[in-house]
């Protein structure tokens, strides 16, 4: 059984702590939140059966507790809920769009991470599972527990708000 | 632009930004070590919990054990029994008599067995329930179902 949970546990550590780190945004909370997932694995593991059963709950898992970490914590703020209205709102004026030309630079990323930091736990979620981790619509909805429809617009709003707060920070 | 083509523009753009995080070196290491210790103590509390449950319960087996001794000398049934043989009409005459007796300690006695017998039967199932999640437990839960260990 250990033997097994090693494997897992080498396999996993980058994506679990990647994970949430980009959810959290600092390392040692991160860790935290990696120890207590392969915490859960591990008494979890006689329960699980196949390969892709263990992702399908490690991700799961990680996401879960990177969300109650996030909630225990209150790490988001008000500006959070103004941002969600604001990608409600960059979705609707689609005539006002303009040109999205911004290169990925160290100084970008940066930027984009605090972005991040500052979006709702829910959207912050998609993003890192989309674009980072490369699943499926149809995979964060079963772990995040929603309706496809609903991932796809939370998605879209995101997208908006990322875009908006970029665009401003380089004006 | 088109709507379509400005989010295509931002997808490029997060893809290529959001890249895995690489740990710090020596987290993976410390991490586990963490894990180790936690389990370790998870274990020690399992262990504490079950001997003094264990203890608990076999407190209670030897107190309701010997309060149905007691129990059944007040109701002299060894008496009754030989009186089985001896004398058939005092047997049929005491026979209410003794109905009545065992009636009236049924609810305390019965009370005790069952809170005895429960207890002993959560420890064992609890027991196996973390002994099948042992290497021999694994092995022996394969061969019970046919297949090579």
């Amino acid at each position: 059984m250990m033997s097994n949970f090693i494997d897992i546990y080498n396999k996993y550590f980058k994506y679990v702590y990647s994970i949430s780190y980009r959810m959290i945004g600092k390392h040692d909370d991160a860790m935290d939140v990696t120890q207590e997932v392969f915490f859960r694995v591990y008494k979890a593991l006689s329960r699980i059966k196949d390969e892709s059963t263990v992702k399908s709950y490690i991700y799961r898992i990680t996401i879960n507790e990177s969300l109650r970490w996030l909630n225990k914590n209150k790490k988001f703020s008000l500006s959070e809920v103004s941002m969600e209205k604001e990608g409600m709102k960059n979705e609707l004026i689609s005539d006002e769009l303009s040109p999205f030309e911004f290169t990925v630079s160290e100084e970008i990323k940066d930027r984009l991470n605090q972005i991040l930091q500052n979006l709702p736990p829910n959207y912050r979620a998609i993003i890192v599972l989309y674009y980072q981790e490369g699943l499926k619509i149809a995979e964060i909805a079963d772990y995040l527990k929603k309706p496809e429809g609903t991932i796809k617009v939370y998605l879209q709003r995101a997208k908006a708000i990322i875009k908006n707060k970029l665009q401003e920070g380089h004006k | 632009m088109e709507k379509k083509d400005m989010y295509d523009q931002i997808d490029r753009f997060l893809l290529d930004a959001l890249e895995r995080i690489e740990p710090p070196h020596g987290s993976k290491e410390n991490t586990l070590i963490l894990i180790n210790v936690r389990l370790q103590r998870l274990r020690r509390n399992k262990l504490w919990s079950f001997v003094s449950l264990g203890l608990a319960s076999f407190v209670a087996l030897v107190y309701s054990t010997w309060f149905l001794i007691i129990e059944w000398k007040g109701m002299e049934t060894s008496h009754y029994l030989k009186l089985i043989f001896t004398d058939t009409a005092t047997v049929l005459e005491n026979f209410y008599n003794w109905l009545l007796l065992m009636g009236e300690s049924l609810p305390f006695t019965g009370l005790l067995m069952v809170i005895s017998v429960s207890t002993i039967l959560s420890i064992v199932v609890w027991k196996l329930d973390e002994l099948m999640n042992t290497p021999e437990g694994i092995i022996f839960q394969e061969l019970a179902k046919g297949g090579k260990a």
